[in-house]
């Protein structure tokens, strides 16, 4: 069954009671939408509002008047002058009834289950079961399925809803997931032992009512009711996921979808989940710099901010090159811009240039991914230009062509500082092509060409994560990563989010746009503000639709001139065009770090383990 | 004045005395608790067990609740040896009068994990330690993440 | 504050002709000590009238001289001397506890060994003091243990709310309560010293819950 429809518009309302209380929907909605709009609680597990209906559990069931038997809520469609009642014996002794069945083979796996605490089944028993239990018998157990190293199952738990099942097939496109069996010995599986294949498939994990399916790289290690939670934005890949960041004092423990209709729904990708555990692995926690031996020492601030100074000072007007990395946020960027404006530059070099067209948008924002393919099954037609990709949609492939004259592209930026960057202007200055950089900073930029940062330069590494830059680097200055900052990123689209700090950076660490504030009160041309105010103030100069967080603006940077790319239009490459994004679990210093991502680039050599 | 003295006046058995001062050395007749316990209460007690550590046990009938079962220590002379954390687990329900089964009349099997350990051993070095205490020579890595090690030159 | 004795008051709450007890929401004590405004019936023996006939004063004077009241004070305090104490003499002698009581924290096996606590956390969120702290991982066998299980036993108001909300029994309160210590930092527990508690006291502790578990 396809997914359900958009809401009709307006004047398609019909009218329901609920309750004794009479409430307006949209035509096509079924009773169960009818009691949520009039705000009364139904209890349900199959029915989900992005998933085919399936009406398997029978806990949403109501009483409409005039029926011989209660109605399944999210099956039936609401006809105008319905009456339902969702309090009435009948609909209390069906949903106690309903209960008990449920948990007739449900193990008493409570204390030892992830899901305790925020699992629907507790939540509903308790809600709408029956106080006590008749069940003499011996339940059934199953065996418990591979999926890979991100979702943990233990099938014995699950009611066999299929949300799981219709997730993939339907959202994520691939069909992995299926029922086999009937009756007491149905089972939820992939039949062979096969990992899960989509990007999106960490999504069954909030998806699943009970805890059948849950994360498998933060088992066992803590519990909903001890984690605070902290609106943020994810910064995996250039979508800017709405995400909930859950943690528990200083550390991050996991991190959930938050509903954004216009961006992500309710999905994120598997790196956006799965990341965070490397925001304890190899972490930059205090300044270094490189002493006499040549390797790079612990120093205090003072020591590193002077060191930093000196070496910067060495270089004069386009020899000072700054770089920013793919998780910078605009406020680091618009501080580094600034600084370096004031040591006497005209213009700086941007790290991540534009992609073109050649793009895998499976492999970089995989939730865009599903969105493209909702539209693609809803009839719009997609080709893809460079290599030959496997998008779970249908496209015609144009193949490698670029011809000269050609028009009309889509750029789908890969990282989530790009755009953000670009929008403010870090591109390469006129001048700046054909001077060899005597000194660099990197501002969080793993990702550079050798060539950009050459083995006699004096490198300052700004970053929360220690890797090739800062290897490089002849001082390290710490900052913090996206759940530690309130940053501004915008998205592929043009929308500006901001995160917030769920936790604080480690060690002496501190925020990025503090540390160039800091640098240039050492380097003497000190910047102009010292709170986040100034510096969002100073961001809607420089950019003003970054000031207005949220809303959709076409992208600045789209004209030839802010691309640098002006004069000669250039013969198209001799490479085929493809994108740069080979491994989708490690594309940044976060989700290099990160050991789950690891294990999901050793799963994917081997998708079908025995074979 | 102590039970001592009165003990003197009714002119105890040598038997008692001589087990009381063995027990208790001098101390018996200056500390009146000890001197109670290990002189004028014993006429008419039983000897109900003796556990491994060398404590014994004494039941004493038609006293008042409370004063009818007590514990003699191995060593009794000092306030180390009068620790009642000497007592096991086994004779410890038995001597609060919780239960009234003890090892010498029931079997108390053990589980192999079972430890001998018994006294305080607050103030001595082998006391325990909270693993972030300033004498332990681990401390506990309150750390929540990794520092990243620069690679070597 | 001068009160009649209220009908019903017995005739031993009445001292002279003061009236010493409780009486609606408030203990009542006579006023001692000469101050204005008292009325005639309130004051205490040593400021009552001297007598004046022959008997009553030669009753006064010879009470004086031979210490009457001292020699009825001290023959009491010989009679004591003589009788059976039932002061108990701890250490040696305890008082009575229940099987049910509420002391030093253990950490319990299964016979086999197995730690029992799964890490559910319960008791954690139970506690009101919220004296205990739990850390928890997956092992290495894919089993459900803490990595840190620590009671802070100066926090802790040994409620016995843990015991109760443990669905496996792990953490009980034991007999125990004769565990001082000279430091604060020996109080703070953590799992290696609960889980020697619970090697120390599993006898007692099964023997407890044994004859407990019928009730609970």
């Amino acid at each position: 069954m396809a997914a359900q429809a958009a809401p009709a518009p307006a004047d398609d309302l019909i009218e329901v009671t609920v309750d004794g209380k009479p409430v307006k929907v949209p035509k096509g909605s079924n009773v169960l939408q009818a009691c949520d709009a009039a705000g009364v609680d139904v209890p349900r597990f199959c029915y989900h509002q992005r998933l085919s209906i399936a009406g398997n559990c029978r806990m949403c069931l109501v009483e409409v008047e005039k029926s011989p038997k209660p109605v399944a809520s999210c099956a039936m469609p609401a006809g105008p002058g319905m009456n339902i009642k969702t309090s009435t014996p009948l609909v209390k002794k069906a949903r106690e009834g309903v209960m008990e069945f449920l948990l007739i083979n449900h193990p008493l796996d409570c204390p030892i289950c992830d899901q305790g605490g925020e699992c629907d089944l507790q939540d509903q028993a308790m809600a709408f079961g029956s106080d006590r239990s008749r069940f003499t018998e011996v339940k059934r157990a199953v065996v418990d399925k591979n999926l890979g190293p991100l979702v943990k199952t233990v099938m014995t738990r699950c009611i066999h809803c299929t949300r799981c099942v219709r997730f993939a097939k339907e959202v994520a496109g691939v069909e992995d997931l299926g029922m086999t069996g009937r009756g007491r010995d149905s089972e939820i599986g992939t039949y062979v032992e096969r990992m899960l294949t989509s990007e999106l498939s960490a999504n069954v994990i909030d998806l699943c009512p009970v805890g059948a399916l849950t994360a498998k790289p933060s088992a066992f290690t803590f519990r909903n009711w001890e984690l605070a939670s902290t609106e943020s934005v994810d910064v995996s890949d250039a979508l800017g996921s709405a995400i909930r960041v859950d943690a528990r004092g200083p550390e991050v423990f996991r991190v959930t979808p938050r509903l954004n209709d216009a961006i992500n729904q309710e999905w994120i990708s598997d790196k956006a989940r799965f990341q965070v555990d490397a925001l304890r692995l190899q972490r930059l926690s205090q300044p270094l710099v490189r002493g006499a031996g040549g390797g790079l020492e612990p120093a205090t601030w003072p020591r590193a901010l002077a060191a930093a100074a000196e070496g910067l000072a060495r270089a004069r007007g386009h020899e000072l090159r700054g770089v920013a990395g793919r998780l910078a946020d605009v406020e680091s960027v618009v501080a580094l811009k600034d600084l370096l404006n004031r040591l006497g530059l005209a213009g700086v070099d941007g790290a991540d240039s534009v992609l073109l067209v050649g793009t895998d948008p499976r492999a970089e924002a995989p939730v865009l991914n599903a969105r493209l393919r909702a539209l693609a099954l809803a009839g719009v037609p997609f080709a893809s230009i460079g290599a030959p990709l496997d998008l779970t949609f249908p496209l015609l492939a144009a193949g490698d062509v670029v011809r000269e004259g050609w028009n009309g592209f889509a750029v789908l930026a890969d990282a989530a500082g790009t755009v953000g960057a670009l929008d403010l202007g870090f591109v390469p200055g006129a001048g700046a092509r054909g001077v060899a950089p005597r000194a660099v900073y990197l501002l969080g930029a793993d990702d550079y060409e050798e060539g950009d940062v050459p083995a006699d330069a004096f490198v300052v590494y700004q970053g929360h994560h220690g890797e090739r830059g800062a290897a490089r680097a002849d001082v390290v200055l710490p900052g913090a990563a996206y759940t530690e900052k309130f940053g501004t990123y915008v998205n592929a689209e043009g929308r500006a989010q901001s995160t917030k700090a769920a936790v604080g950076p480690p060690g002496a660490a501190r925020d990025d746009w503090k540390v160039l504030r800091a640098l240039s009160e050492v380097m003497g041309a000190p910047l102009p503000y010292d709170t986040l105010a100034g510096v969002r103030a100073r961001l809607a100069e420089v950019a003003p639709h970054l000031a207005r967080r949220g809303a959709l603006e076409p992208p600045l940077w789209l004209g030839a001139d802010a691309l640098g790319v002006g004069g000669a239009a250039g013969k198209p490459a001799a490479d085929p065009l493809a994108t740069r994004v080979t491994n989708f679990y490690q594309t940044d210093a976060i989700s290099r770090a990160s050991k789950t991502m690891a294990r999901c680039v050793r799963a994917r050599q081997n998708p079908v383990p025995g074979l | 004045m102590s039970g001592v003295t009165k003990a003197l006046a009714q002119g105890l058995g040598k038997q008692t005395w001589r087990e009381a001062v063995s027990n208790g050395g001098w101390k018996v007749l200056i500390d009146g608790n000890l001197g109670s316990t290990l002189v004028e209460h014993q006429p008419g007690a039983t000897l109900v067990g003796t556990d491994k550590h060398g404590n014994r046990y004494f039941e004493k009938m038609d006293t008042q609740v409370g004063r009818n079962r007590w514990v003699v220590y191995a060593k009794a002379s000092d306030y180390r040896g009068q620790d009642p954390a000497n007592v096991p687990a086994e004779w410890h329900g038995w001597l609060h009068a919780s239960v009234d089964v003890n090892p010498a009349n029931h079997d108390f099997t053990a589980p192999i994990y079972a430890s001998n350990i018994v006294g305080n051993s607050t103030t001595t070095v082998s006391r325990y330690q909270p693993k972030g205490s300033w004498f332990k020579e681990h401390k506990r890595n309150w750390l929540k993440y990794q520092t990243w090690t620069p690679p070597k030159a | 504050m001068s009160q009649a004795a209220p009908a019903g008051a017995q005739k031993a709450d009445v001292i002279g002709d003061m009236w010493c007890g409780y009486r609606g929401e408030d203990w009542y004590y006579p006023r001692i000590g000469g101050t204005a405004g008292l009325s005639s019936k309130e004051f205490v023996t040593s400021q009552r009238e001297a007598p004046r006939d022959l008997a009553g004063v030669l009753d006064e004077s010879s009470q004086t001289l031979f210490l009457t009241e001292l020699w009825r004070g001290l023959a009491m305090t010989l009679k004591v001397f003589f009788e059976p104490k039932v002061t108990i003499n701890y250490p040696f002698e305890k008082t009575t506890i229940s099987p049910r009581f509420r002391g030093e924290h253990a950490l319990r096996r299964y016979p086999t060994g197995e730690e029992r606590c799964i890490a559910c956390k319960l008791c954690e969120a139970i506690c009101p003091a919220q004296a205990i702290t739990i850390e928890t991982e997956e092992r290495e066998d894919g089993s459900r243990r803490t990595t840190r299980y620590d009671i802070d036993m100066t926090k802790c108001i040994y409620c016995g709310f843990c015991q109760e909300a443990c669905p496996v029994d792990a953490i009980v309160e034991g007999p125990n309560f004769e565990y001082t210590t000279e430091s604060h930092e020996e109080l703070l527990y953590d799992k290696q010293k609960l889980l020697a508690n619970g090697d120390r006291w599993e006898v007692e502790i099964a023997n407890n819950l044994r004859s407990e578990s019928q009730y609970r």
